[in-house]
Formats: C-alpha cells, structure tokens, sequence
C-alpha cells in the first residue's frame, strides 16, 4: 500500500513523461514511432493510442491515465496525442495555480480545482462549445443529406491522414481513399457504402509489398490472393460456385476401398456424384476455401471449369452476400452465384485473381495499397482502415440524430468545397432552438450534428477564445482551461514557434473583426485559410470528437487527483470483486510468476477530508 | 493453460539517428553494401560455425537474406532491399546504397529530418518525371528487331557478379544463352501464357558447356539410356501421374478399406496398375512419366512395350511437363485414363553432358519451356550463376513490359544528379516554397541528394580509380592512375555512348565540393550503341523505394522494443 502524498505532483510528472513521448508525434511534421519485437515484427506508427499502449507502462498513475485514453479513443478513434498534451498542460495549469498556497493547503486547492472543472465539463461545456465553436464550423454533411459531400470528404480524410502517417504518405493515401470511396458509392446517396467499407475492409484491400507505395490503386472487383489453380479463360458473367470443404469429405463411415477379386473398385461415388450436380448446375468458375483433392481439379481441367482454391472464407462470404448466392441442398455446403467477369491480374510479379460482383447499392473495388516494407505497409493499411472507421462513426452519429426535418434550405452549395456557402443545417436548428428554450440536449446536438473545424488549431482558437468571453462558471476555471488548450497547436508548431504566435494573431484578428458570425449567408463562409501545414490544402476534423477530448480529459484530471492510496494487490480485481480464492497457488507467495500486480484505486469523496 | 508473466516494460530509443553508434552501424552497412556493388565489387563468403555449405556472393538478395539483424532501423532496409529485388529482380544494392546516402548525407549537411524528409519527396517526384519524359537522356528504346540491347542487358548483368568468376568470353556466351531462353520464353500470338525456363546446374564441366535446350530435359539413369537410344525419334503420347504407383496401400492415404477374406490387397493394387498399364499401352502411348515412385513389375511390363518410363520426377518437373504436352496429371489408379488426359510430345532425345545422362523431351506445338543447362568449375560459383541467370532473365521479361533500359556504369547516376541540380537551383524559390522550407535548405537537400546519387556511381570504384564527370554530357568517365608511366589513361565514357573529345571538361565526381556552374546534361547525337544497361523498370522502383525508405528512417522519432 503506498500512500501518494501529493497526487498533483506525483501525475505531472507521469503524464510529463508521457507528453514527451507524444509530443514529437504530433501534427504532420511530427516523426513516426518504429515499434519492434523480439520476434523480429515491426510496426511503424503514428497513432498516439498505439504508441501508449506499446510502451506496455507499469506506474499506476500511468495506466489510469492509459485506461482513460483508451475509454476515450473508444469513442471516437482519434485525438490521443491531444489527450496526452491537454491533460498535461491542465495539470501544470493547476499546478501553478496552487502554488502559491500552503503546502498542506496545497492538496484541497487542487482537489477543488478539479472538481470544479468537472463541474464545468457538465454544465458549462456544452454551451460554450455550442455558442463559441459550432458557429464557426461547416457541415461535413450536404443540406439535408446524410452524405459526406466530396471535397468536404477529401478536407475531412486529409486531416485524420495527416495526423497519423508521414506527408508524402498523407499526399497519396487521401486521393485513394476518396476514389476508393466515391467509386464503391457510384452516385448513390445514402451511407451504405461507408458501412459497407468499414464493415468488409480487410476484404477490400490487398497489400503488396516490394512496390513504391505510388503504385498503390484502386481496382475493380475483388482481388483474391490467390492463383487460379485450374483456368480457362471466360468472357462476361459467369455462373460461380463456391465451396467451404474437400469435395471428397466423407461423413459417414462409408468404406471408400474395396478390394475384390478382380478389380478394386474405389467407391469415389460420393465425389462422382457431387461433381455432377455440379456440372448439372453450368458453373464455369468453382471457388473454395480449402485445397481441393487433385481428382477434382482433374475433372474441372476436363470440364472447362476455372478453379480457385485456398481463398479466404471472408472474402468468399462477402462475395456471396453481393452476389446474393443462393445457397444448394446438398452436403456440403455449396452456393451458387453470378459472377461479372473473372481475370488474372498481375501485381508486382505475383498473380492475384480479380472477381467482380455487382450489388444493387455498392460497386465492389478494392484498395491496392503498396509499400517497400512490410512496417510502412502495416502502417499504410490500419491508417486506411481507421479513416473509414472514422467516417462510419461520424455518418451512424448523424443519422440517428436527423430525425427532425431540418428548417429551410438556403445558399444552395455552388461548389463542392467547404468553402462554398452551405448552410448548417444542423447549426441552424441550433440556433432557433436556442432562442425559445434552452434545448434539452445540447449535449447531443454537438455530438451528432456532424460539424467539422479545419485542423491545425481552429478548434483551439476559437474554444480559447470563447471560453474567455463566456459568462459560465468560475472564471478562474475558464482561463485555466483556456490556457491549457492552446497547448496542443502550440506544439503542433514546436520546429518553429513563430508561426504559432502568428496563427494566434491571425485567428483573433479575424474573430474580432467578423463578430456577427451568424448572418445568413455569411456563417460558414467563414473560411481558416491557414492548414496546419501552412498548405493551401484544407483538412478538416469533426468538432463533436474534439468536444469529446475536452470532456475525457477534465473527467481524466479529476480522477488523478483524488486517488489518495494506491494499493497493490496480487489478484484480479473481478475476481476480488466475486469469489474467494479458490487454489492454493494464489497464495504462494514463492509463484511470484503468476503473482500479477495490480492497482487498486481508492477514490475518496470530497466529503471525507 | 499458459503461464501468466508480467510483461516487462517495453525499451525505448528515441531520435535513433542523432545516435553516434547507431550512424557507425548504418555506416558499416552502407560500406558492406557498397563494397559488393559493381563489376569489380567484393565478394562476400557467407557460412556458418558448425560447418556446411559455403557461399559466395556479391547479390544483395543472396547476401542479405543469409544475414539476421538485430537493430531494427537496418532490418526495415534489409526487408526494402529484398522485397523490391524479390519482386524486379535487379537493383537491389543500388538501392540500399542510395538509401543509407541519403541519410548520411543529409545528416552530414545538418539537414533537419523533416526539411529531408520533404525535399527528397519533391526531387523523387522530378526525377520520376524525368526518367519518364520521351527526352531523358539516360533512357535508350529497346529495340525488340535486334538482339542487341538485349544482349547488352544480359551482359551487363552478368558482368556485374564478379563471384560468377567468368572471362570475358564465357560472359559473352552466358549473356547470349540468357537471351535465347528469354526468346524461347516468349509465348506465340496464339497462346498468351508466358513460358518458363527450368535451369539445371552441373558441377565439373567448363562454362563453355552450358546451352539452352528447348522442351525439357529429365534426369535418366544410365543402365535405361541404352535401350532409349535404339528408340524411334518421333512425336509420341504421353500420359503423366501424380500419385504413387508403388502398389503400396499404405500410399492410397486416408480412407476405409474393405478386403475379402482371402485376397493379398498388394496383390490386387499390382493387378489394378497392371490393368492400366496394359490400357496405356493399348493407347499407343510412348512416354509413361510419375513424379513418384512405380511399382517394378509394371516398369517391366510398360519397358517390354516399347515405352519409356520415367519416374520420381519431383513436383519442379511435373509441372512444365503438364504445361508443355498439354496432359492432365491423373490423381487416381482407380478409374481408367480419359483420352483428353493425354498429352503429346514431339520427340525425345538423348543428351550426355558430363558424366550425365539427360532425356530431353521436346515440345510439340509452341509451347514456350526451355531448359538451360549451366556448368562450372565448382558449387559456389555454379549456385551463384544460376542466381545472376535466373535474375538476368527477369530483367528481360520487365522489358516486355516497358521497352527501356538505363545507361549503365554509373551514367545514369551523373546524369540524373546534373538533371537534379540544374532545375532545381532554376527554380529553387518557388520549389522551396511549395514544400516549406528556406532556400538555402532546399539548395542542401539538393547537394545531398545528388551527392548520394553521386556515391552509388563511385561505388563502382574498387581499385583507386577516379571518377570524373564531364561538363557537357554529364557522363561518368575512369581514369586509371598508371603507377609505372605516372600517366593516366582516360577510358571511353562509362557507358559507352560518349567518345573522347578534346572540348569535354571533366571534374573529379569524389570531390564532393568542387564548385561548377549546374547545367542541363545535353543531349548525345550519335549512333553509338551503349556498352552498359541496366533495367529501367527496376531501377525506377528501387530509387523510389529508397527515397520513401529513408524518408521513413528520417521521420521515425522513437523505436520502440517490446522485449517479452
């Protein structure tokens, strides 16, 4: 049992330890993690949750710490890094704050700093991000769709790319996911495809390494790792069957051999039999997840029937489902489906089979990333991986809130960019509701309505610059809070802080000069021409994930400083919780292999100082 | 159920390349690399403490897959290196050459990673745009109506493996051989399936043995050699199984078997491989081949019929048998052979090459299977040869695809770096500007990089040799310091395609510094055939691979090592 004497200073000098390590992830200029394993695997990362996560941390402050990161990026997949640099810079708010104080006065002040900031996480968030931030943000969704709308789409992938690979990764990787995007969806306008992608995404891609990742593509079809192991070349829609198990599986105890007098007969008339049901059905194409036996590939050469075999059973679901295979009465489990064309398709000196399926509402294609290495590769893929993720999250959060009809439409979007007067749909209902009644769930207005805020600190500028001029709580909370979030464009901007300040000046000058924010026609016009990267590409990231971090970290801090005792035990916290120790070697002292250190964390309540 | 161990905290390095003993490291790998790279390279002899096979090599592939590395940064370059040459077959030296250049370089410049990083993006980009560009000066059109780039391709990748140990004329023959069976390989109109070449390797006999033979050629043993000889040359059938037709019933593999009282099952399998032998024969086959074993009686009985039967081919010889005769392997010895089974060869033929005796089974259409025989004086020689022939062919095949080729002997590196340097001080302001960065770092981020692109060249360089470039051309020329005349020979340009002129001014390329005025390398009019080429599509590859690999080293902040 270790009584934590100061729990401020004891968490600053966690979470600064920590800050060190994120800080030079952060931002496109910021460097990658190589992440290596005795077993010679390597992964090479970006993503600040991974990057925690891999240091496998042991100091107990340090795994709270984890475990809210982690709660957090449950939630929204993203902002790990500015998690890490906000709570630090809130600490070292606190820390200064209470300075001055007495050092046995010292603890209280900070317990009832972060209790007011909790306090402030519940009632004054909300409405100074609604009144302070919203306003200044655009939709990520067209008026009244549930779309993404195309360069709004390409600004929003930009930003979470950005962040998490290096920029000439960013550069290729972004026009890819968007065509990947735009081409699974092929006019369509609902959310289907984006479901569809992140739900089938190790299906839809193929990683090949060895090749410069400029060659990475997006191709029609499925591309199945495999090669045809009987071909015959075929021109249009094919009839296809696929097959989970050896054709020759027996499931009785049948006896295959006989040996008689004069000739042994194999009873092969179970996979006789088999074989003409399925000639009988005119497939030309047989695809199947196990290898099968030679004599059915003798059969298929004989029958002009290409084979597939060895595929991956995922991969063959998902071709099913689009194909709307129906499934055969017989044993074992065949389905049938229709197939748009079949080719080899050649990649980097391996040859792929590339299937095509149509579906009512997606158009099959599939993701070709390339990278010289197996790491970057790595890295390339799960980064794509988290974009549609991302977007899933997002589009799912909007549709369940846009229930009610939206109020009028007006500006029609000229053009495709962010740029272009769209109105806020969603920020406009905001803004009626408020002006009869306090709306009930503001909270879920933010979350939901699908806003987005150019990276790069946008968000940080004006919630700064807000919450200075809001009339919410505690003053001294405000600025507290205040100063803290301008942390993370500040170290966004670490090579070179001069073009902080001049970003800061910029934002403000443009925030004093355009007060009326929400004139009609006017209101998200309101363009942040500066990128992080000072580029004249926009990224854009959703203002709902950031309010998010705001709220995971004030819940984060005032969880760190209450914690008054750490205690460690050496059983599992659930079993603690149920049952008593049911074997001796728990108790051994001398199996200290199975001994498993544990934290347990005593939570003491205001009332009791 | 497992132990349960408390995982130990993982160990973390950061900023690894401000790390003194982790540039010693990258240094000694630039330096293995760069030894091995060229005709007069070092060769490396590979083997392990508890005896075993030698080798002996200068390839990148060969070299670094028998290497295991334990600092992560040179196994993500070792892994780069090899899959490009896994997937193009050539340049996989350069390109770890390049790679390692680039950052040492950039770090010896005092450049910023990030700037680095960037800027070498942005020249990648300039010189993907023009090696593609119509008037590079460093690509040739290979001309598909002679045979004469391609032979310079085979030769220059012959000749830039010194442990193949081969003279001037067993080169020249090789580089032929490699282009006859990439000819061979090439499908007809008709069948678009691209043909292969199996190699056999014989130690003993003088290189000037080896030969490209069309179809295949099977292994035979000599007592069978006598009665194939009294054979009749002519097109006949051939029948192929896969399985064992041992008789054993231990072979049939999983299955129930059912056996009448009184019956010899052994007995009962020969009788049934008798059953087909006889309806192989009744089918006027000619050539009973199994890649597994067959039973003796049915040898017998098939070699009495006048047919010739080859068994334990092994899966490697199925294969292109079953592609070039058009046959089906027959799994089963259960049901009678379909007639489609049948495939058909356009003759056999007897070979001896050194105390060997091969069968060649010659194709009958136009099937596209060769066989290349090589010999040399011994195994390490021999296993590396096969190496350079089966890559060399490779080279070729990429020529199919994109009918270019690059300047060889290091022309292409001084040629691309002058390119580099020109355009990018023309138009320095505005490149720096699009990708953030001063002037003056984008113009040492230019120097690196054409500095590393300058090192691949002088890698070529074993034996003190200097190396110039010209201030016209911008082509790579050796001069030899003669220690007893204490004159200097001037060689031809390196690859062949500038002669020497009196108005060609020339500066030492190992000078890093010496001041000259950028130019842009003027074009050549001439009808001179280069002497040297390398592969285009290869070597592209391998200049962006080893651009985004070191991009990748420069942008990496932290390793971090789970040691459980």
């Amino acid at each position: 049992m270790a009584k934590v004497t100061d729990p401020l200073q004891v968490s600053l000098s966690v979470v600064g330890a920590l800050e060190c390590v994120v800080r030079r992830c952060v931002g496109p200029s910021g460097g990658t993690v190589i992440f290596t394993k005795d077993t010679g695997e390597t992964l090479i990362t970006k993503h600040g949750h991974r990057v925690l996560t891999a240091l496998h941390l042991e100091h107990p402050v340090a795994r709270t710490v984890l475990e809210c990161l982690c709660a957090h990026d449950r939630v929204t997949a993203d902002g790990s890094k500015s998690f890490i640099l906000l709570l630090a810079a809130l600490l070292r708010g606190i820390h200064d704050s209470v300075h001055g104080s007495a050092h046995t006065h010292r603890r209280h002040a900070s317990w009832k700093l972060a209790n007011q900031l909790h306090a402030f996480c519940w009632d004054g968030l909300d409405d100074v991000i609604a009144h302070g931030v919203v306003p200044y943000a655009s939709s990520l969704f067209g008026p009244g769709g549930c779309e993404p709308e195309g360069g709004v789409l390409a600004a929003l992938v930009g930003g979470y790319v950005g962040g998490r690979v290096s920029p000439g990764q960013a550069e290729l990787l972004t026009p890819l996911l968007c065509e990947l995007y735009t081409r699974v969806r092929h006019g369509d306008a609902d959310s289907a495809a984006i479901s569809f992608i992140h739900a089938n995404f190790s299906q839809l891609h193929a990683a090949v390494s060895g090749l410069h990742s400029a060659q990475s593509r997006v191709v029609e079809g499925l591309l199945l790792p495999c090669d045809w192991s009987v071909w015959k070349e075929t021109d249009g829609p094919v009839k296809a069957l696929v097959v989970y198990e050896k054709l020759d599986e027996r499931y009785d105890e049948s006896v295959s051999i006989q040996f008689q007098e004069d000739w042994t007969v194999q009873s092969d008339s179970v996979i006789q039999e088999r074989l003409v049901t399925i000639l009988r059905l005119q497939v030309s194409v047989m695809l199947s997840a196990v290898k099968q036996p030679d004599c059915v590939l003798a059969w298929a050469w004989l029958n002009t029937v290409s084979v597939l075999d060895c595929c991956d059973p995922g991969q063959l679901d998902l071709l099913c489902e689009l194909s709307t295979a129906e499934t055969l009465t017989v044993q074992p489990l065949m389905r049938v489906g229709t197939l748009t064309h079949c080719r080899r398709f050649q990649l980097g000196g391996r040859r792929y089979a590339n299937v095509g399926v149509t579906h009512t509402s997606v158009h099959t294609h599939t993701l070709v990333l390339c990278a010289p290495a197996a790491g970057p590769l790595e890295q390339s893929v799960s980064v794509s991986r988290g974009v549609f993720s991302m977007l899933q999250h997002l589009s799912h959060s909007h549709r369940h809130n846009n229930v009610s009809p939206c109020p009028h439409e007006q500006g029609l979007a000229s053009s495709q960019h962010l740029a272009s007067s769209q109105r806020l749909a969603s920020s406009q209902r905001l803004a009626s509701s408020q002006l009869h009644s306090p709306c009930p769930n503001l909270r879920q207005c933010i979350l939901n309505a699908g806003d987005v805020i150019s990276v790069g600190g946008a968000f940080e500028f004006v919630f700064h610059h807000s919450l200075l001029h809001s009339n919410h709580g505690d003053p001294e909370i405000r600025r507290l809070l205040a100063e803290a979030v301008l942390s993370v464009p500040r170290s966004l901007h670490t090579h070179r802080p001069g073009d902080f300040l001049q970003h800061l000046v910029h934002f403000t000058n443009s925030l004093r000069q355009r007060r009326p924010i929400r004139e009609h026609g006017s209101g998200s016009e309101f363009m942040w021409g500066l990128g992080a990267d000072g580029s004249g590409r926009v990224c854009v990231e959703p203002v709902c994930s950031k309010h998010q971090l705001v709220a995971s970290v004030l819940q984060c801090v005032n969880r760190l400083l209450r914690v008054e005792t750490v205690i460690h035990t050496s059983r599992s916290l659930a079993l603690a919780a149920s049952s008593e120790p049911d074997s001796e070697e728990e108790d051994d002292d001398g199996k200290k292999k199975k001994k498993k250190k544990m934290m347990m964390m005593m939570k003491t309540g205001r009332d009791t100082m | 159920m497992s132990r349960v161990c408390k995982k130990k905290s993982s160990v973390c390095t950061d900023e690894p390349l401000t790390d003194d003993h982790m540039c010693h490291k990258l240094a000694v790998m630039r330096h293995a690399l760069s030894s091995c790279y060229g005709p007069r390279g070092r060769l490396k002899q590979i083997h392990n403490n508890v005896g075993g096979q030698v080798q002996i090599t200068s390839t990148s592939a060969v070299l670094l897959r028998a290497m295991a590395f334990s600092e992560p940064l040179i196994r993500l370059i070792s892994a780069a290196i090899l899959d490009h040459s896994s997937r193009f077959s050539d340049c996989g030296l350069f390109t770890g050459v390049f790679c390692l250049g680039l950052i040492e370089h950039g770090k010896r410049l005092g450049l910023g990673s990030a700037v680095a990083s960037r800027v070498y993006k942005y020249l990648l980009e300039e010189c993907n745009r023009y090696l593609s560009a119509d008037d590079c000066g460093c690509k040739v059109q290979v001309d598909f109506s002679s045979i004469r780039s391609l032979i310079t391709l085979a030769h220059t990748a012959v000749t830039s493996k010194p442990a193949c140990m081969l003279n001037p004329e067993e080169s020249q023959h090789i580089a032929s051989l490699i282009v006859q069976a990439f000819l061979r390989s090439v499908p007809s109109a008709s069948s678009n399936i691209f043909g292969r070449t199996l190699v056999v390797a014989l130690e003993g006999p003088p290189v000037s043995d080896s030969a490209v033979f069309p179809g295949l050629l099977v292994e035979v043993p000599i007592l069978q050699s006598v009665d194939l000889k009294n054979r009749n040359p002519g097109p006949c059938k051939i029948v192929l199984f896969g399985t064992s037709l041992s008789g054993d019933c231990s072979e049939i593999g999983e299955a129930a078997l059912e056996i009448q009282v009184g019956i010899n099952p052994e007995k009962v399998v020969l009788e049934q491989l008798l059953k087909l032998g006889e309806r192989v024969v009744q089918d006027g086959v000619g050539v009973f081949a199994c890649q597994k074993v067959i039973h003796p009686v049915l040898q017998q009985y098939l070699k009495e019929r006048g047919l010739v039967v080859i068994e334990r081919l092994g899966l490697a010889l199925i294969e292109p048998i079953a592609q070039m005769t058009g046959a089906l392997i027959m799994a089963s010895i259960c049901s009678p052979v379909p007639a489609k089974a049948y495939g058909q060869l356009g003759g056999l033929h007897l070979h001896r090459i050194a105390s060997k005796e091969l069968l060649q089974l010659l194709p009958s259409g136009e099937a596209a299977v060769s066989t290349m025989v090589l010999c040399h004086r011994n195994e390490t020689m021999l296993e590396e040869l096969k190496v350079t022939c089966q890559r060399a062919e490779h080279v070729l095949r990429l020529t199919l695809k994109e009918p270019y080729a690059l300047i060889g002997g290091g022309c292409t590196e001084t040629v691309l770096s002058a390119y580099i340097k020109h355009t990018s001080e023309s138009k320095a302001s505005e490149a720096a500007l699009s990708v953030k960065c001063s002037r003056a770092e984008f113009l040492l981020a230019t120097e690196a990089f054409c500095c590393s692109l300058h090192s691949v060249a002088l890698s070529l360089d074993h034996d003190d040799q200097h190396f110039l470039m010209d201030l016209t051309h911008a082509h790579c020329w050796v001069t030899e310091e003669d220690a007893h005349s204490k004159t200097t020979t001037l060689h031809p340009c390196c690859c062949g395609l500038v002669k020497e002129r009196a108005d060609l001014e020339k500066i030492f390329l190992n000078i890093s510094q010496t001041a000259h005025h950028s130019f842009l390398p003027a074009p050549i009019k001439s009808d001179d055939q280069p002497r040297l080429l390398d592969s285009f599509t290869a070597k592209l590859n391998a200049l962006n691979v080893a651009v985004e690999t070191a991009n990748l080293m420069l942008n990496a902040r932290y390793i971090i090592r789970d040691v459980n």
